[in-house]
């Protein structure tokens, strides 16, 4: 099918990517710049077309539903908004150097998508209990959270990376590098983004759960460890405003975070039984 | 216990529970609590967790409560402390919001301005209304439209926007104090489940966490039960059509389905399950001829009901069905199970001239049932089984209270973290020779952002002021 073949082009190209970010800081060339602009550029249309084609071949299936519904739609879509967010901010700060982590994150999980045995990639029609719009409502706001936590998460290892060596005048003239108060910066921005959409992914989760199945809250697996994420980003909310934990505490405090971003989409799916058992 | 250190004891407990500290040490404790919640199973039957565990830690894990740890008495207390802390930090926090948010001086001394985040001077030859416009101008631009102030040879500009941010904070916690409400005001609704052959009626409910049953107001009959699949044998849809009737009058008919429940006094049904079972209105299809004689006839019949042979006067009742034969050590009969395994029918069979005799006629051992000296030929052809629907039975009434909680909260932590107070202030005072300008800038949040914005601010105030 043609979004498949449009989904594999994306993977080579975002994995190009990947290499581009990384000559970059190895080269550390401006000249790149340009190049690695475009190649994301054609990454995300492909990534874009790819999920508009398989939505619209579900639709001539006659099965019609929004491609997020199985693990294998959840990663390419997963990847499209993580690169859409990650390209927003890079504009905005002007910073090339975190591509070299958001793009390795995103290439394993469409490479992880397109190519392992456990992914089913065929268009599968929806079960009775997803058939509703909060699919979408639900599954976006929690993806474009997850997003938000993964380019901070990014953002951290580069922070720590920084901050291990003081960088001294003449460095920091070459630095490639965003600087420590940017990267900060980035990360409190990215998590305030997730905690909200997280938090209004709960919400729409419960909404519906209620609605499905009478009831808004089941301590289910996915939905525990959902809440257990957002208890950690608030946790490192209420530090920072009323403690000023910034800089390494914070950077450390957002990984440990994402780690439980990434238990919480793919962790509890294989590890642990439960409602969410679709996807 | 001396006064002095009673009060003591009083006020260390009173700041440990309004510290922030506590609120991220029991953000923290709870999550570790919940992570116990998805590793050990909840609220299964002894058996499953004596698969996973040895004797010893089942009984460590039911004595502590982790097999049901939402409903723990110390989950509870820690929910209970969390609350607590909210609400007193919440509370203390109000003078302080209060003195946040009351009207700032439009007019700003230089003392005050140099505690500012941002200040700076220029100076210009002269003023005019013309120059005073545009300084109003680019502060409305900027910001929001100005304050203007005049004081003997002062002139103050005071433009700010967001002066409610600060109470953003109430709107979160206030929004998780409201759904926790809305839990405990949910305790006193009822949650359970109902199975419902098609043409059945029921009013009670089976509750969930008791074995209690739950009388409802009305009476919830099953029309129909409809399931339709894709191509792939996947289900597509289950649909009941229910009906509600209120002394025995129909008030409501609403077919549901998964995603779509039916609501009637403030309770609700949704389409949870199904399956089929074999009741007084299952039917099967009976082939009967005598044994001397060839064709067949076939008959349809449910449970209970009695028919006439063709051609003769002989009756047939079909006594019951079991759609899994089994016989007990006491020789009683019985289904091993709803599937339809081995499925037998028992008739009474009354000749017209003789002694009612009974048989069991096996579905799948069609030559079980003969015997010596028989006059019929049974086939048990076809099991006409009934479908039950499953639903979940809900009554929240904390429902809604959740909702304006999480509505709240949401607004809260948008208002929180996206909107900030920002002041700026711009004073010309008026010298003999030149005017001397002051431009001071202040806000809650994103520090950094708005200082640079200010400077741009500045060098444009600048080059209005340099204006001839």
């Amino acid at each position: 099918m043609l979004s498949s073949s449009l989904l594999g082009i994306t993977t080579f190209i975002y994995l190009l990517c990947m290499a581009f970010y990384f000559s970059y800081l190895f080269f550390r060339n401006e000249k790149f710049s340009k190049i690695i602009s475009a190649a994301v550029i054609l990454g995300f249309l492909f990534n874009t077309a790819g999920l508009a084609f398989r939505w619209y071949e579900s639709y001539k299936i006659g099965y019609g539903h929004i491609p997020l519904s199985n693990m294998y739609e959840s990663l390419v879509s997963l990847s499209w908004t993580t690169v859409l967010l990650y390209f927003i901010i890079e504009w905005r700060y002007k910073i090339k150097a975190l591509g070299a982590l958001i793009f390795p994150i995103v290439s394993i999980s469409m490479a992880y998508a397109s190519l392992s045995p456990d992914i089913q990639n065929e268009i599968q029609p929806l079960v009775p209990a997803l058939q509703s719009n909060w699919l979408t409502y639900h599954v976006m706001t929690c993806f474009i959270a997850y997003s938000a936590f993964a380019v901070s998460f990014g953002s951290s290892i580069v922070y720590l990376i920084k901050a291990r060596k003081p960088s001294d005048a003449k460095a920091a003239k070459e630095e490639i590098l965003p600087s420590l108060k940017i990267l900060d910066e980035i990360i409190y921005k990215t998590i305030a983004i997730g905690f909200l959409l997280l938090g209004i992914g709960i919400i729409t989760g419960a909404v519906w759960a209620n609605y499905a199945w009478g009831t808004y809250w089941s301590w289910d697996p996915k939905e525990t460890w959902s809440l257990i994420t957002w208890f950690i980003y608030a946790a490192f909310i209420h530090a920072r405003l009323t403690r000023g934990w910034r800089g390494k505490k914070a950077a450390i405090i957002s990984i440990v975070g994402f780690l439980s971003v990434l238990f919480t989409f793919l962790g509890v799916n294989y590890l642990l039984a439960g409602l969410h058992s679709y996807a | 216990m001396t006064a002095q250190k009673k009060h003591g004891f009083i006020s260390s407990v009173w700041k440990l529970i309004i510290s922030i500290r506590l609120t991220i040490a029991l953000l923290i404790i709870l999550s570790a609590v919940c992570i116990i919640g998805t590793v050990v199973p909840q609220n299964k039957p002894k058996t499953v967790y004596q698969k996973i565990y040895s004797e010893s830690t089942y009984n460590l894990l039911d004595k502590t409560g982790c097999t049901d740890l939402y409903h723990a008495w110390w989950f509870i207390t820690l929910m209970g402390v969390f609350s607590l802390n909210l609400t007193a930090c919440t509370l203390h926090r109000i003078p302080r919001s209060k003195k946040m948010i009351s009207k700032s001086n439009p007019v700003i001394s230089e003392d005050h301005a140099k505690e500012l985040l941002c200040s700076k001077k220029f100076t210009f030859d002269k003023t005019s209304s013309e120059k005073e416009r545009l300084f109003s101008e680019t502060l409305e631009k900027h910001l929001a439209k100005p304050v203007i102030t005049k004081t003997g040879d002062q002139i103050s500009f005071f433009s700010e926007k967001g002066r409610l941010s600060p109470l953003a904070f109430y709107l979160t916690h206030a929004g998780i104090l409201i759904i926790i409400i809305g839990v405990l005001i949910g305790a006193f609704g009822f949650k359970g489940y109902i199975q419902l052959f098609e043409g059945q009626k029921k009013d009670k409910v089976m509750l969930w966490d008791s074995n209690a049953e739950e009388v409802i107001p009305f009476e919830l009959r099953c029309d129909k039960f409809e399931i339709t699949f894709y191509e792939n044998n996947m289900p597509k849809d289950y649909k009941s059509k229910l009906t509600v009737l209120e002394n025995g009058k129909e008030v409501l008919t609403k077919t549901i389905e998964v995603n779509d429940p039916l609501f009637y006094k403030g309770i609700r049904f949704y389409q949870s399950s199904y399956g089929t079972g074999n009741n007084s209105s299952s039917a099967v299809l009976l082939s009967i001829h005598p044994i001397a004689e060839k064709g067949e006839v076939q008959y349809r019949a449910s449970v209970g009901e009695t028919f006439t042979l063709k051609h003769t006067k002989d009756t047939v009742k079909v006594e019951r069905l079991l759609s899994d034969f089994g016989i007990d050590d006491k020789g009683h009969y019985f289904s091993k199970s709803d599937q339809p395994n081995n499925p037998a029918v028992q008739l009474t069979l009354t000749p017209e001239n003789g002694k009612p005799y009974q048989v069991w006629v096996f579905a799948k051992f069609p030559d079980f049932h003969k015997r010596e000296n028989q006059v019929y030929d049974f086939h048990f052809v076809n099991i006409f089984p009934t479908y039950y629907t499953g639903l979940q039975v809900a009554k929240d009434p904390g429902v809604l209270t959740v909702w304006a909680g999480c509505l709240l909260m949401t607004i809260g932590i948008y208002l929180a973290f996206f909107t900030s107070h920002r002041r700026i202030w711009l004073t010309l005072t008026v010298k003999e020779n030149s005017v001397q300008a002051l431009a001071a800038g202040t806000c809650t949040k994103n520090r950094e952002t708005f200082s640079e914005a200010f400077n741009d601010l500045f060098d444009k105030l600048k080059t209005t002021g340099k204006l001839k």
